[in-house]
């Protein structure tokens, strides 16, 4: 493993709470969304989609839709039978691949699928004529349940698969039976996480524009213009080169835009095949449709503890709930083998086996969404936890410090094959115990004067960061992952960084300046990051996965420390100084020990431009001051703390959120102000997950609550301030000492709210925990009655 | 998410109104907030032909003091009439519920008429219009009438208003003199419509005996509904916990709830019994400081 770069200098610009250069244009209303990309003679698209959730197309009746005055073109899969196939090339497990077409053939598999696109001057008159278009269906049993898909007899959702399961792992270590056999208790349950969507504040949405200099450009609201580049080249056979992809201001996507949907392949199409610019924007019933659901999980978890609370053994068998595809690129596997891959969490847990299961269903697909597959497999150990620690008369903490992978223990190789980096879990778990009051709490009655009960839970978590090559594949995901910066320095001194990575919120204009600043020793102000635009940037896998401050801060101080390097070579020449005698400060150049002796970095840059006479000769140093170098990390682990107060009415079932505490261990921070932001931003979406989101569809596979009205997210009223700290381990193994921080806010408030709720219902005859998301009003009465709880096999 | 065609009107008048809905009745809608109606629209679950916008009409909010209460113009927005000083201080009830109404940047466009009209169960207004014993001003373009509250609602999202009528204000009654009311309701988040509701107001005789009790739930069957047994259980009784427990057990001879993706029928009817008794004690503590 090679040794991290050391950053020379004077550390003015890493670890400033600094405000984000971003941010003025998107509050002022200046950002541009891909629906305010506004082209002459573009013509809307919408889209006629399915209306079953399981059915064979008999006819498609497009007659009455054609004859509309207004209609130009309709598109099916007659015209453009492309489509995408699951690819996990060296996964440990039995893959079958599934074909997910772009527009549906002879067949649909979920509620909201595309079968025919329309191109009309508006969306209006789009979708007037989409109400002209009929089909005779011949309707097919859909499956809501994947316990229900799994069965032998159950009707093929593909039909050139065996059966509706598509994945299947298992794996162990150490002898799990023995432990079992030997322990004092075993707890086994049933957990069931809902199935969310990440419903960020702006839709998806693609144009596309063909130009008669044979090029095409794209707009997509998307995490991963590259990517998607490449996607557009190979499906469509267009030369990648011609391609532009943009993705303007996004606004925000938390892994559900680092995906490719139908739509991203249909528009360029349409583009190319009638030469004329089309945009289609989803609508906010589309988006809980069809863009990439979450985070639904089915986990039968047993742990096996010793009386003091050692965790001694861990069985798991995760069954994933695909959807009605394996969403492209990284399939609806994700949630589960990230799950069970990473099961053991903070924890030593000597002995594990576990089975991984991925099965279609009759609903949208599964896919990325912040904090991938640890929300529902942390969530599972953790509540198994709870339950055993009441069962053995300790507290969840108890366990915690019991089982804690020791400070001293790093690197640390878990039973399932991960190795972390570096941490303090007793540290930071302490730190947010004391910041919480949770110790004191605890002696408190339940009982508040007015018949309501308190109660207070905790959580920690760890997160596996920065998805290069090795964070996926300890993943259990074996797909090649990097990215390349470049960054060049122009002839007045100022800095372009060009990044393949993209901030659609994460603040990285902001935090890769400050990485670049500090690297080569400018003004932050001196520096100017381009993302987002596969014109200008430099080949990258996109932002998502906690990855862009680790991948893209490393690629920028591996490509600013050479163009220091540079930099400096040219200055020692210049100064007649010997170059290691040579210190770079806010953009003046000195000699060590003699700050009069200077030049500024603009001198030396426009010298490296424009004066052959002073600089160097260019068979000696080449005048240039760029570097374009790449990074794929060894994976580093992230771990935090959550900590909520509640207030629970038992007689309705409503839970208030009084606290939340947030602690987070990210290793170093570029800018502790963007990771707050994260931390609360994380904090709220596990709030949602925990408290309120779940999209349900019923027995013939229709969604109930396609709309804001009735699928609920977290709103300013549902939140308390959030109240953050942190705990600072550098990852030894990183370029800049980074962890990721994006994911890991959102990976255990869900749970410290569950251990709230028990904790408010410790007084009742139980234990009772809750082994469901989300814990809505109706799931905390069921929880008191005893009634309708998951029960383990 | 786009309405399908329809036609515009601006009213200039109540009477424009009223010759515009006479033209196109069956096939018009009322645009007054449209915080309901235009959702509906663009999710093309409502595709009216015709829009007959009311909004613009002259002094579209208006509230008047009157003797045995307050009336309130149809257009009216929920802002004005829950910050209205009239309202506040002889219906503090209905001030409270307007508080419960989605958020402020919605009950700035949305109207008292429309929520009435739009007559969705869960919402508050058409609860309050029951607990105090409205009548609604009604017009056409060739009648006006006056309707109470208790015949107006049919069922679900459907009223007594026929196609070519348009309600033109509501007379709230002033509660009787030194009577408490009470208010709860749950909903998942603050904002959202309740998923179950109660209303109560209690007046005490001089012997400190119920004289006069009005119970109304929400969110628990196709209409809002009065709970007349749970009043009749309290009337000329001395009130007290086990009395309030006692009757409000009574909401089931009116629940006739529905599940959905949030909560059961069940939960619905055993919640609505847990906010009766809720709102019986907090009427009862306000009339008591009333009297």
């Amino acid at each position: 493993m090679k040794k991290p770069i050391e950053i020379a200098g004077v550390t003015k610009h890493i670890g400033v709470p600094r405000k984000r250069t971003e941010d003025p244009q998107i509050l002022m209303g200046q950002a541009k969304y891909v629906d305010d990309i506004k082209l002459p003679g573009t013509l809307e698209v919408a889209f006629f989609r399915s209306t079953h959730a399981h059915a064979r197309i008999k006819n498609l009746k497009l007659d009455a839709a054609k004859a509309h005055p207004d209609c130009h073109h309709i598109f099916t899969n007659n015209e453009f039978s492309a489509g995408a196939t699951t690819f996990f090339p060296g996964t440990r497990g039995t893959l079958h691949p599934v074909l997910m077409p772009f527009l549906a053939k002879d067949k649909v598999r979920f509620v909201g699928e595309i079968i025919a696109a329309v191109v009309a001057p508006s969306r209006y008159i789009a979708e007037d004529i989409v109400d002209l278009i009929e089909v005779d269906y011949e309707t097919l049993p859909a499956y809501n349940d994947v316990e229900d898909a799994m069965q032998p007899d159950a009707a093929l959702i593909h039909e050139d698969l065996e059966s509706n399961i598509y994945y299947a792992d298992s794996f162990s270590n150490g002898d799990v039976d023995k432990a079992f056999a030997e322990a004092d208790l075993v707890v086994s349950e049933k957990i069931a996480t809902g199935r969310t969507s990440a419903a960020p504040m702006e839709t998806r949405g693609v144009m596309a524009t063909w130009g008669w200099d044979d090029t095409l450009t794209v707009w997509s609201s998307t995490q991963m213009p590259y990517p998607l580049r490449t996607s557009i080249a190979v499906n469509l056979g267009i030369p990648e080169q011609t391609i532009r992809v943009v993705a303007p201001t996004v606004g925000g996507g938390f892994g559900q835009k680092a995906h490719f949907f139908p739509d991203e392949f249909i528009l360029p199409w349409i583009a190319k095949e009638i030469k004329k610019p089309v945009k289609w924007v989803e609508d906010r019933r589309e988006h809980l449709l069809s863009a990439a659901h979450a985070k639904q999980c089915t986990i039968y978890m047993s742990i096996a503890f010793n009386k003091d609370g050692t965790m001694v053994g861990m069985k798991i068998k995760n069954i994933g709930d695909s959807g009605a595809y394996s969403q492209y690129p990284w399939s609806g596997l994700i949630e589960s083998v990230a799950a069970n891959n990473g099961a053991p969490g903070a924890f030593t847990v000597p002995n594990i086996s576990f089975e991984t299961v991925i099965c279609l269903t009759n609903k949208m697909s599964t896919g990325a969404y912040r904090g991938v597959g640890w929300s529902a497999g942390c969530y599972a150990r953790e509540m198994v936890m709870t339950k055993a620690a009441r069962l053995l008369n300790l507290d969840i903490v108890d366990i915690y410090r019991k089982n804690f992978i020791r400070h001293d223990e790093f690197p640390y190789t878990t039973s399932t094959n991960q190795t972390y980096d570096s941490g303090d879990y007793h540290k930071v778990l302490e730190k947010c115990l004391e910041l919480s009051d949770y110790a004191s709490t605890k002696k408190q009655s339940r009982a508040t004067e007015d018949g309501k009960l308190k109660g207070v839970g905790i959580a920690f978590f760890v997160e596996q960061t920065n998805w290069g090559s090795r964070s996926a594949e300890e993943s259990g995901f074996p797909a090649t992952l990097h990215d390349t910066t470049t960054v060049e320095m122009d002839p007045t001194g100022k800095v372009t960084v060009r990044s393949g990575q993209f901030s659609h919120g994460q603040g990285l204009k902001t935090t890769l300046a400050q990485v670049a600043a500090e690297t080569l020793g400018v003004p932050f102000e001196d520096v100017v990051v381009l993302d987002g635009d596969t014109a200008t940037g430099a080949y990258g896998m996109g932002t998502f996965a906690s990855r862009s401050a680790v991948i893209g801060g490393g690629s920028v101080i591996r490509a600013a420390t050479d163009v220091r390097n540079k930099l400096l070579t040219i200055a020692a020449h210049v100064m007649e100084a010997n170059a290691a005698d040579l210190e770079i400060d806010e953009g003046k150049i000195y000699v060590k020990g003699s700050p009069d002796r200077s030049m500024t970095v603009a001198e030396i840059a426009y010298i490296t431009f424009y004066d052959r006479f002073a600089r160097p000769d260019e068979d000696e140093v080449e005048p240039t001051l760029s570097a374009t170098r790449h990074y794929d990390p060894p994976a580093a682990y992230a771990n935090g703390s959550h900590a909520v107060h509640i207030e629970l009415d038992p007689l309705t079932g409503k839970l208030d959120i009084k606290r939340i505490v947030a602690v987070e261990d990210c290793g170093n921070m570029i800018n502790p102000k963007v990771v707050d932001g994260q931390m609360r931003g994380g904090a709220s979406q596990g709030l949602g997950m925990g408290l309120l989101e779940s999209l349900e569809y019923d027995e013939s596979g229709q969604l109930k609550n396609a709309s804001f009205m009735d699928f609920l997210i977290p709103n300013a009223t549902t939140l308390p301030d959030i109240e953050c700290a942190h705990i600072v381990t550098p990852s030894p193994y990183t370029e800049g000492g980074f962890k990721g921080a994006g994911e890991a806010a959102m990976l255990s408030v869900h749970i410290a709210l569950s251990n709230a709720l028990a904790d408010a219902l410790s007084e009742y005859d139980g234990p009772l925990v809750p082994m469901v998301t989300p814990i809505g009003p109706q799931q905390v009465m069921d929880l008191i009655n005893n009634v309708n709880q998951p029960q383990a096999r | 998410m786009k309405p399908a065609n329809f036609e515009y009107f601006r009213a200039t008048s109540l009477d424009h109104a009223c010759e515009l809905l006479r033209a196109h009745g069956d096939d018009a809608k009322i645009l007054a907030g449209g915080q309901s109606l235009i959702a509906a629209m663009n999710y093309r679950l409502a595709r009216p032909q015709f829009l007959i916008d009311i909004s613009n009409i002259d002094s579209p909010s208006e509230i008047t003091d009157e003797s045995d209460g307050v009336r309130i113009k149809a257009t009216t927005t929920q802002a004005i009439a829950e910050h209205d000083p009239v309202v506040r201080r002889r219906l503090p009830v209905l001030a409270n519920a307007l508080e419960h109404i989605a958020h402020f940047q919605i009950r700035n466009k949305g109207t008292v008429g429309g929520s009435i009209v739009n007559a969705d169960p869960a919402s508050e207004l058409p609860a309050m219009s029951l607990l105090l014993d409205a009548e609604f001003e009604i017009q056409s373009a060739s009648d006006k009438q006056v309707m109470a509250a208790e015949d107006f609602f049919i069922t679900y999202m459907t009223t007594a208003l026929q196609s070519d009528e348009v309600l033109i204000s509501i007379l709230f009654k002033a509660p009787p003199e030194n009577s408490g009311w009470g208010l709860h309701e749950v909903a998942r988040r603050a904002g959202d419509f309740a998923l179950v509701g109660s209303a109560a107001i209690i007046a005490l005789d001089d012997g400190g005996k119920c004289s006069f009790a009005r119970v109304v739930l929400f969110g628990v069957a196709s209409t809002p509904v009065r709970a007349t047994e749970v009043e009749d259980a309290l009337l000329g009784q001395s009130c007290s916990d086990a009395l309030f427990a006692e009757a409000a057990k009574k909401v089931s001879e009116v629940v006739d709830a529905e599940s959905d993706v949030h909560v059961t029928d069940e939960y619905r009817g055993n919640v609505a019994e847990v906010l009766t008794v809720r709102a019986l004690a907090d009427a009862l503590s306000r009339a008591q400081a009333a009297s």
